[in-house]
């Protein structure tokens, strides 16, 4: 699994952590049951605090993405690909209204809006369908 | 393993740091014991006894290595904060402080143990070899004195070095400092308490007196003490909480720059109008940069040698100068920021050069000048102002080549030392050899300084492109290169000093054929024997010589017979009568020139009549004229041995002794005590020894030789009776370099023959008519010798090639 | 993270520092706890050096006292240096050793364990034990010095400034070691101008700036409670809004006219406020991150106005 941190971006570095271990999850990169890295073997690696990757962790399993096997280390729930997916639409979501905004408030009509979103998603789905 | 305070690992890291210095000490200690001990053995008067001098290079080892040991384990150690990381770990400052003493004391130890065999062991060869040197004073010292040499200045050095390379930050500036304190304070004791603290007797011990005596010793322990506890409580606050303080206030800019080098800013000059040059600015960061130490050493030489009343120390100064030039810059790799800025080479090395070269100039003029004044007697300044300058560079070369200071000053004064101790060593032989006088090793070192100071221009351009490996290597190879090459090249080229003179070639027997030869009449008045003998008439060089001088005694011998029995008693009664007028006399015969030629005569006259009558068994007019012969060898006075007449003459007798046979040899000998027939034996070494101070190398060779020759014949001969002492083989070994030089060397050959061709020619315009001419002894004017010049230039010549030939056989 | 019965390694209480005529610290008081990373910032001269080197006792403080892992290091330096590891910047090593012979040497001082420490470290960082020291290159020598530092296991590593001058890839090996350390429980004071490392490894930050302690808190918290805030003005001459002055304003540029300011206690209703203001336009409030953030704290507070600078508060949470 392979993260990316970018400590000055404004993102706090656990929430990347976990934004990016959210989303490994809903591609089908981390598969459920997979054990992830110790927090010390994983904050070696990326280089960070480990008091981070703990509290990325930690707050994954209040989510219930991760669970902790006694004995064996932290693992990716079975039910947690739903969950991801389900958080990655809503931060997409955000990400939309975020840029509607801008949008609006650039002075961009809705109709003109429109079209530019149509025209986007049937690239995006043509550019799909030529991958699948 | 914590608390320990002796810990294995810290006495690893002392030795291992100082080892090379020690191995470095070891070596230049060991060579100069070596350089004396060839001097020697390579010495020609057995009472030139110059090896016990060494024994105090021996005495000076754990000195030295105390010195070595305070720079290297504190000084360079602070410098390059590995002072700072040791004391980071767990170490507390006792254990560091034990260690480097005990390394101290362990080194100094083997060091010394080593150099006292190695001085025993060569001294014991000299002693085999038949020199008896006279009593050493040293052996004969109290034991205070041996106490206070051996075991308390060792110690003294090492606490007073020790303080300062912990107070000052600059490992040279604290060597200089203590060096100037510990030196100050024995001169100081030294005036102080003068008649108090040793007598040397006659016969040169060195005993403390009673009282005095006692209080130094006392006062050195109270001093060495309270050193000892001061050292140990600034090393523990050096290793703990003083570990970067530094003594003077940040705020003094400065004076800071001026004592410590780190600092030297580059300072542009205020408010400048116009952009000062860059060899402006470099002259004065020059100025500024080690100012103070530079002061310290100018101070302190110009105080040791007014106390001295020797200009040696401003040597050592010039030298100390010239290391300050570029030491400093090495630690805080100054070069790259310097030549980072495009600054050319020759300007740098001008700028840096300038500053300390003039103040060593200015210590010599002030010594001089204060020397002149209080009618010191100096010799030759300009050679010594040649010997500083050489110094200078030899200092700069060295601070160009390494980076350490202690490195620096090491191989620095050490190379002086060696140099300065070779030529006081080997002044008289590299003269003899050469023949070069006293003052013309001059050109020798401008050569040698002109080698160093390419070398100096060479490495200053390596330095400043970042290019300074191997500095030591060059530094001894371009050492070593600039005192051989001259060497090498004057011995080659040496021949060409001397003019070659043309010669015809005339075969020996021709010229042997038409030397005329009279019989000398004999007449027993020492103030005017009217004799005519064969000295400079035949030359017998050859042994062609003997068959002249074998003919010569014969046709004596056959006018002597055929003068009939009252010519033989005569002479029987002329030559008593010379016993007699000897015996008379109650001094030498007195050496002017007049009368040492008619002596001299009166010495080939006997001998011939000796050689005469042995042949003819005639018993009483043998002994007589031998025994007169013998006499008149023996009266004459040591100034007569530089006299080329004499010596031909004594020559001339020993060959007439190598005409008599076995049989009349044996017939001689029962008729009287034949040591007082045989010339009196001169010991070759003394002979030798003062033909060559009187004369160049070709007299030398030929007399070493022929009376080398004869002598060794006649002491084959009659071993037993001739008694010569066996060091007079010395003569037979440096015959043997000469010979080999003069087989296996070519420039070598050809500048002897050269010199002999030339030193016979002049001898035989001499004889020509213009010696001896004007002078008058009690009246009378001496006659010339009448000789035909030519044949006997053209004899000459022949006899040298001949010689020469002899020789390689 | 501040929980006030965990151990305290560092305790500096009000020390100060002059050299001759010149301030370098004063009133510096701050509290490492054990377990966390510790990065100092702050500019070349601001007396970071300074204030380590006092804490392991190469100098004396002027005033206040210093406690390291429970000991004075003035009373008790031996057990001092056997609990904390130093890499100085520019550290001293002996050119002539080798690095096996370095790591020999210094194991004779510590208990056993050492050595065998000492080369696993040495294989990590992949440096030959038969190469000498003044053979190695900037970076090799810094990996030695750490190597050296750590192979004793300490209970407190102190490093100053340890990766300046040195390539991206000794600086990750620094950090990962770091980052090794304080997951294994021991705490790390690290004194640094490579911002961006800090950023990445440091629990807590304290920013020093002229002598003085400007902050120290916990990174998360200065990240949470600091705020960047821009705007733009449609009327420069119109006051600002009220609600701005609830603010604590730890530093406030200006450039035409868009303002930018760094302020402290920003709540939703402030924001709310000030976007209702007509005379601001395109507000963003943004996290900083630690560059803005040190600039924020060690530049002047307004660079425009000559008034005094209010002080900024130090948090020890």
């Amino acid at each position: 699994m392979q993260l990316t941190i970018e400590p000055n971006n404004g993102m706090p570095i656990f929430e990347q952590v976990m934004r990016q271990i959210k989303f490994a999850v809903a591609e089908g990169t981390l598969v459920p049951g997979q054990l992830l890295p110790s927090v010390r073997i994983l904050a070696k690696k990326l280089a960070v605090n480990p008091n981070t990757i703990q509290r990325a962790y930690q707050e994954l399993q209040t989510e219930e993405v991760l669970e902790s096997l006694r004995g064996r280390g932290i693992a990716v729930c079975a039910g947690a690909k739903r969950r991801c997916v389900s958080d990655r639409q809503t931060l997409l979501g955000q990400r939309l209204t975020a840029v509607v905004e801008d949008a609006i408030r650039g002075g961009l009509e809705p109709e003109r809006l429109r079209e530019m979103f149509d025209k986007a998603i049937k690239q995006a789905t043509r550019n799909e369908g030529a991958q699948a | 393993m914590q608390t320990l305070i002796l810990s294995r690992h810290l006495l690893w890291k002392d030795y291992r740091q100082v080892r090379p210095a020690l191995i470095g000490l070891l070596l230049i200690q060991a060579s100069l014991i070596l350089l004396f001990f060839i001097r020697q053995m390579v010495a020609t008067a057995r009472d030139n006894d110059i090896f016990p001098v060494s024994f105090s290079i021996v005495l000076v080892a754990p000195t030295l290595v105390a010195m070595a040991c305070s720079g290297i384990l504190i000084g360079h150690e602070r410098q390059t904060r590995t002072w700072n990381w040791s004391s980071s770990l767990p170490v507390s400052w006792a254990s560091s402080l034990i260690s480097k003493t005990i390394v101290w004391a362990v080194g100094s130890l083997v060091l010394f143990s080593i150099l006292l065999a190695l001085y025993g062991i060569l001294f014991q060869i000299c002693v085999w070899n038949g020199y008896t040197f006279i009593q050493q004073p040293e052996w004969t010292w109290s034991t205070e004195a041996w106490l206070m040499t051996a075991l308390l200045v060792p110690l003294e050095v090492y606490v007073c070095f020790s303080l300062a390379a912990l107070i000052w930050d600059d490992t040279l500036a604290a060597l200089v400092l203590s060096a100037i304190f510990v030196g100050i304070m024995h001169l100081l004791l030294a005036l102080v308490i003068p008649h108090w603290l040793f007598n040397i007797s006659a016969n040169q011990t060195l005993r403390f007196n009673g009282a005095g005596g006692v209080g130094m010793l006392l006062a050195l322990v109270v001093l060495v003490g309270g050193g000892s506890i001061g050292l140990s409580r600034v090393f523990r606050w050096r290793w703990g909480i003083g570990q970067t303080q530094q003594w003077l206030p940040r705020g003094s800019s400065t004076w800071r720059t001026a004592l410590s080098q780190r600092r030297v800013a580059w300072r542009p000059t205020t408010a400048a109008l116009s952009q000062p040059s860059e060899f402006i600015m470099l002259l004065n960061h020059a100025v500024w940069s080690s100012m103070g130490l530079r002061a310290l050493i100018v101070v302190g030489s110009i105080a040791f040698a007014a106390a001295v009343r020797s200009p040696a120390p401003t040597i050592v100064a010039a030298c100390l100068l010239g290391v300050t030039t570029f030491s400093g810059d090495h630690n805080l790799s100054r070069y790259r920021f310097l030549s980072d800025r495009g600054v050319s080479w020759w300007k740098l090395l001008l700028a840096h050069a300038s500053v300390p070269f003039l103040l060593s100039i200015g210590i010599i003029v002030a010594l001089v000048s204060y020397l002149y004044a209080t009618d010191h007697d100096l010799r030759e300044p300009g050679w010594g102002l040649l010997s500083c300058f050489a110094a200078f560079l030899i200092g700069l070369f060295a601070s160009l080549c390494t980076s350490a200071s202690i490195l620096s000053v090491t191989l620095a004064i050490g190379t002086l030392i060696i140099v300065w101790i070779s030529y006081i060593l080997f002044d008289n032989l590299w003269v003899q050899w050469i023949d070069l006088q006293h003052l013309a090793l001059a050109p020798t070192l401008t050569f040698s300084t002109c080698i160093l100071l390419a070398a100096i221009m060479w490495q200053a351009r390596r330095w400043l492109t970042l290019d300074q490996s191997k500095g030591i290597q060059v530094y001894l190879i371009t050492l070593v290169t600039s005192l051989a090459l001259p060497i090498f090249i004057a011995l080659n080229l040496a021949f060409l000093t001397v003019p070659y003179s043309a010669w015809q070639g005339v075969p020996v027997e021709q010229i042997g054929a038409g030397s005329p030869r009279r019989l000398p009449p004999l007449k027993i008045q020492f103030t005017a024997v009217p004799m005519r003998t064969p000295i400079y008439r035949s030359y017998d060089w050859t042994d062609n010589g003997k068959v002249i001088l074998d003919n010569w005694a014969t046709e004596f011998g056959r006018e002597l017979t055929a003068s009939g029995q009252s010519a033989r008693s005569e002479w029987l009664e002329n030559i008593k009568l010379v016993e007699t007028e000897l015996n008379a006399r109650d001094e030498y015969v007195d050496s002017s020139i007049a009368l040492r030629q008619r002596y001299s005569q009166l010495i080939e006259t006997t001998a011939l009549v000796g050689v005469h009558a042995t042949r003819s068994k005639d018993a009483p007019l043998a002994i007589a004229a031998w025994k007169a012969n013998h006499r008149l060898l023996e009266e004459i006075d040591m100034s007569a041995f530089t006299d080329m007449e004499y010596l031909t003459a004594r020559w001339h007798t020993l060959r007439l002794w190598d005409l008599i046979s076995e049989e009349e040899w044996k017939f001689l000998a029962e008729a009287d005590d034949v040591s007082q027939l045989l010339p009196k034996p001169i010991p070759v070494s003394t002979f030798v020894q003062i033909v060559r101070q009187q004369y160049s190398i070709p007299y030398a060779l030929m007399f070493d030789y022929e009376a080398f020759t004869a002598d060794t014949k006649l002491m084959k001969r009659f071993s037993s009776d001739y008694g010569y002492a066996s060091t007079d083989q010395q003569t037979a070994r440096e015959i043997f370099w000469v010979r080999f030089a003069l087989n296996y060397v070519p420039p070598v050959r050809w500048y002897v023959q050269r010199l002999m061709s030339a030193n016979l020619a002049s001898n035989v315009n001499e004889l020509e008519g213009k010696w001896i001419s004007s002078r008058e002894y009690g009246g009378r004017n001496v006659p010339k010798i009448n000789m035909r010049p030519m044949e006997n230039v053209i004899l000459m010549q022949q006899l040298l090639e001949t010689r020469l030939r002899d020789w390689g056989t | 993270m501040s929980d006030k019965t965990q151990k305290m390694v560092i305790s500096v209480d009000h020390v100060s520092k002059k050299f001759g005529r010149r301030t370098v610290l004063s009133d510096v008081s701050f509290q490492v706890p054990s377990g966390c990373v510790f990065a100092l910032l702050g500019e070349n001269g601001a007396g970071k050096s300074t204030l380590i080197r006092g804490l392991l006792g190469y100098h004396r403080f002027a005033a206040g006292s210093v406690r390291v892992c429970d000991m004075d290091p003035q009373k008790e330096p031996m057990a001092l240096r056997r609990r904390v590891g130093y890499v100085a910047d520019a550290p001293g090593m002996y050119e002539w050793m080798t690095i096996g012979e370095a790591g020999w040497y210094a194991s004779g001082f510590y208990a056993a364990g050492f050595l065998e420490r000492y080369a696993n470290l040495c294989a990590d960082f992949t440096l030959p034990a038969e190469a000498q020291i003044r053979s190695l290159s900037k970076g090799m020598r810094a990996k030695v010095a750490l190597a050296l530092a750590m192979a004793f296991d300490p209970d407190l590593l102190i490093l100053d400034e340890p990766t300046s001058g040195l390539d991206p890839l000794v600086r990750r090996s620094f950090l990962e070691s770091m980052v090794d350390r304080a997951a294994a429980g021991q705490t790390v004071f690290l004194s640094s101008h490579q911002i961006h490392e800090v950023e990445r490894v440091a629990d807590w930050v304290a920013i020093l700036h002229e002598g003085r302690l400007q902050v120290v808190a916990p990174l998360e918290d200065l990240k949470t409670q600091v705020r960047m805030l821009t705007f733009s003005l449609r009327d420069t001459l119109l006051a600002l809004p009220a609600e701005l002055d609830t603010l604590q304003i730890l530093h406030r540029s200006c450039e035409g006219r868009s303002m930018r300011m760094m302020v402290r206690g920003m709540t939703a209703e402030i924001q709310a406020g000030l976007e209702r203001d007509s005379n601001l336009f395109e507000l963003k409030v943004l996290r900083p991150n630690l560059e803005e953030l040190y600039l924020g704290y060690t530049q002047p507070v307004d660079p425009q106005a000559n008034a005094t600078e209010p002080q900024r508060v130090s948090d020890v949470a």
